[in-house]
């Protein structure tokens, strides 16, 4: 396993851990150099694999998980995530399924329009509750999702 | 992306915001596309799918049309 896909792990795994996945974490967790784990931050980062504030170390994103506190929280057992939109919050319990482990998981969000609570809930790898007429919306057409990804 | 209670509070949000409608679909589609999408994130072996694989996993979703084409 190369550099680069330690790093990407240590990230899910500090996410995981609900520890924010600075460089000095993952240096510490890898035992590895800071200036080795900031170079595969930023090399993550050109391969899109995570997304950087800008002019940072610090993680916006790596999808799906989100570095910053969002509008979408996933609640896996006695720990809770922020996920950057719908789509990566239930990407974490489909993640987690992936990977064969708990995969178990409610989803709070709101009404974009409204503002009602709306939940979903996951559990054993299916999809078992949710709003009756609820409905997910892309605004953003595939094509343009990286011209502005916190956006999107 | 983001959830709403109805197809007509997305029409209702797109009115105030002035935010075009985009693609609006049901949540059994946007779970299976998570699965697809994310099913091998925590293996060694993930890579960023290419154009072709991500509108092969856009369609085993049900998700077609050009809104989900990368190289419209």
């Amino acid at each position: 396993m190369n550099f680069d896909t330690t790093v990407r792990l240590a990230i899910m795994d500090s996410f995981l851990a609900e520890v924010g996945p600075s460089v000095p974490v993952v240096a510490r967790m890898l035992d590895a150099p800071a200036d080795d784990v900031a170079a595969a931050f930023d090399r993550l980062a050109a391969g899109r694999a995570i997304v950087l504030q800008p002019g940072t170390h610090d993680i916006l994103m790596s999808a799906p998980f989100a570095g910053v506190r969002t509008e979408f929280s996933v609640h896996v057992g006695d720990r809770w995530y922020s996920a950057n939109c719908v789509w990566d919050a239930v990407g974490i319990p489909a993640m987690l399924a992936g990977a064969g482990r708990r995969a178990n998981a409610r989803i709070e969000t709101r009404c974009a329009d409204c503002s009602a609570s709306l939940s979903l809930d996951v559990r054993d790898g299916e999809l078992t509750a949710k709003p009756p007429e609820a409905v997910a919306h892309f605004a953003v057409p595939a094509t343009r999702w990286w011209a502005d990804i916190v956006f999107t | 992306m983001r959830l709403f209670r109805s197809e007509e509070h997305v029409r209702r949000w797109s009115e105030t915001s002035k935010i075009p409608v985009g693609n609006i679909f049901p949540l059994d589609a946007l779970w299976r596309l998570a699965q697809l999408w994310f099913h091998d994130r925590l293996s060694p072996s993930w890579r960023r799918q290419t154009i072709e694989e991500a509108h092969a996993t856009f369609e085993q979703a049900g998700l077609t049309g050009t809104f989900w084409r990368l190289d419209a």
